[in-house]
């Protein structure tokens, strides 16, 4: 049956006046960034509920958006190195949530040197304030950024002159052959000493 | 001559054992400190439920709701709207379509996210007002009362 108007739900108009405190996600922005070697990492998630309702959230990482300068996406725009312990999650009125994931970048030569910088989305899909015509929901994007060591220098300890710079293997190269310069002077110095000794010892007998 | 050549291997021995003493030195602690930032966004307005004809208008005040940046960072919000049941968001009023828009920040609203406000800082200045305008459709298919949502996407920035 057709009808021109709308019939109204004045009632509902009295939730109007009410506000929303939505909910909260921390770390909204992260640095991952590794020391020597590329390592297994773990992070919490904290969502804070401060709705008088329950909310259903989705965590998932999506596609590359808004890239640093400096930055790229993660090869391939392969996010399977990166794992929540939960995605669906259902959180009670003025609950704390606390969730982990992990970054389990394969430690491979390619992987060094890099700066990926991805987003994990936090969708609000059901929950909250629903009664009503309009109904506001809340999203977030959480900017998050790996950065892995050089091959190179795989010290970040920023020393900037110095022996500690240099890697022990080779430490241990540059002190093998001066040991074995070293050795061999002194090799040839001992020999020049004996044939001295030598050749003077004929003439003391000479002279005796 | 004996006593540089126990002078030499007394260098040599000491280079060798030089890089053991070095290697003792190079460990060092890596301190990175990443901002544990919250993202955390609100609008003063849950529901809006307004009352009007087929074909015709309705709106908010130009100030109806706010929205606040709650977090301690500073993000880009985007904004989109749902369909309803029967109807569909689009940039004009139709045969079960319909127009939302947002005032004092004009935008048409899409079922995509649309960048609504660029930066919303986290202090200082961290709140917008906006108001909500719909266009009923023309005709309609549905009598039922029609429900959309409003999405606000907070992006870190």
């Amino acid at each position: 049956m057709m009808k021109t108007e709308i019939i109204g739900i004045l009632i509902l108009a009295l939730f109007m006046c009410q506000t929303v405190s939505a909910y909260s996600v921390s770390p909204a922005k992260w640095e991952v960034t590794y020391d020597k070697k590329i390592v297994l990492q773990k992070v919490n998630l904290v969502i804070n509920n401060n709705d008088n309702a329950s909310i259903s959230i989705r965590l998932s990482i999506t596609a590359s958006k808004s890239i640093t300068t400096g930055y790229e996406p993660l090869p391939k725009e392969d996010y399977s190195w990166i794992k929540f312990n939960s995605t669906d999650i259902t959180i009670s009125p003025h609950a704390i949530y606390t969730d982990w994931m992990t970054i389990d970048v394969p430690n491979a030569t390619e992987n060094y040197g890099k700066n990926w910088q991805f987003y994990i989305y936090v969708e609000q899909y059901a929950g909250g304030e629903q009664q009503g015509t309009t109904t506001m929901l809340y999203d977030y994007n959480l900017n998050w950024r790996i950065t892995t060591p050089s091959l190179k220098n795989t010290s970040n300890s920023g020393v900037t002159s110095g022996v500690n710079q240099m890697n022990v293997p080779w430490l241990f190269i540059i002190s093998l052959i001066l040991v074995i310069i070293i050795l061999a002077v002194a090799v040839v110095v001992y020999r020049k000493e004996k044939k001295n000794r030598d050749d003077e010892s004929p003439k003391n007998n000479k002279y005796n | 001559m004996r006593k540089i050549t126990a002078i030499l291997i007394a260098t040599a021995m000491a280079c060798a054992f030089a890089p053991l003493v070095g290697a003792g030195t190079t460990d060092t602690i890596v301190v990175t400190l990443s901002p544990s930032a919250t993202a955390s966004i609100s609008v003063d307005q849950s529901i809006w439920s307004p009352v009007c004809k087929l074909g015709e208008t309705n709106s908010t005040s130009a100030t109806w709701a706010t929205i606040t940046n709650n977090g301690d960072i500073n993000v880009r919000v985007d904004i989109n709207a749902s369909n309803t049941e029967s109807w569909t968001i689009a940039g004009s009023a139709g045969h079960d379509q319909f127009k939302l828009e947002t005032l004092r920040i004009a935008l048409t609203l899409t079922a995509s996210p649309q960048t609504f406000i660029a930066n919303l800082p986290s202090d200082g200045g961290n709140t917008a007002q906006f108001g909500l305008k719909v266009t009923m459709p023309t005709t309609s298919s549905s009598s039922n009362t029609q429900h959309l949502t409003i999405t606000f996407t907070a992006t870190a920035l």
